[in-house]
């Protein structure tokens, strides 16, 4: 390498702590949904192709693997919306404390679940009230 | 001196002065755009993925009939455009620093850049042409 530049330190040497597991986690949910990008794109592209299309790309995530993809998506993008609100206080200056560190983690992680949860409430309870079984 | 990291700077043959050596090995400047472009698209899609996925969810996005008029609205299909574009920007500029991280090899770390940008152009192309055709046909 001509000119090697500083590269992080590798994953597996440090214990996992809250912090450093809410970082990972903050790549890992942004990794994910940008492949949630091209699912998107997809779910357009099937719907310009007209109704058989589309209801036979719906069909695939309303299968329990398919639901389960769904779940992750929401959770992820939650946690990396809340989470990157979290990173802008940072920015700004606020919340550097190792006490407010923890303590946001731990809201931004709390409030994550619970809006995945509310989330897929008010779609399946929408979806059921139209008169659709299940999966 | 044999151990020293900056042994470059040590060698007998090379007649450069300092400076010469040191010009070009600091930071090159231009990654404070990266750091603003991706604050000022995070900012961007906190309104415009929350509202899509109110939108997601007041449309159902398993009927054609219901997914497809919501598209149809102004505010359906510029928004969704929109995100298109942000999210593809936000996830090339993201996902290109954590190449930049952990990918050691130069000419991966290159390529997988060029390759996630080609295909998030790619797809947000696709994305807003298929809207387009939804709103005009």
């Amino acid at each position: 390498m001509k000119h090697p530049s500083p590269l992080s330190p590798h994953l597996q040497v440090y214990k996992l702590q809250l912090t450093s597991f809410l970082s990972i986690l903050h790549r890992g949910t942004g990794i994910f949904l940008s492949m949630g990008f091209f699912v998107l794109v997809g779910w357009l592209i099937a719907m310009a192709g007209g109704e058989d299309s589309f209801q036979q790309y719906v069909n695939i995530f309303l299968n329990p693997l398919g639901s389960l993809m769904l779940v992750g998506w929401c959770f992820s993008f939650f946690y990396h919306l809340l989470n990157g609100i979290r990173h802008l206080f940072w920015d700004f200056g606020y919340g550097f404390q190792i006490k407010s560190v923890y303590k946001s983690g731990i809201l931004v992680f709390i409030l994550a679940l619970t809006c995945t949860g509310v989330t897929f409430y008010l779609a399946f309870s929408k979806y059921l009230s139209l008169g659709r079984g299940l999966i | 001196m044999k151990t020293s990291p900056f042994r470059a700077f040590h060698s007998r043959t090379d007649r450069r002065t300092s400076l010469a050596k040191a010009i070009g090995l600091g930071s090159s400047h231009t990654g404070i755009h990266h750091w603003w472009a991706q604050r000022v698209s995070a900012i961007a899609l906190v309104p415009l993925s929350l509202w899509l996925l109110s939108c997601l969810i007041c449309a159902l996005t398993s009927d054609f009939n219901a997914a497809i008029a919501w598209i149809r609205t102004l505010p359906g299909g510029v928004g969704l455009i929109l995100f298109l574009v942000m999210s593809a920007y936000h996830g090339i500029l993201g996902l290109q620093v954590i190449y930049e991280d952990y990918i050691h090899s130069r000419g991966i770390r290159l390529s997988m850049i060029l390759a996630t940008k080609f295909a998030f152009m790619t797809g947000a192309l696709a994305g807003i042409l298929c809207v387009l055709k939804l709103i005009f046909s």
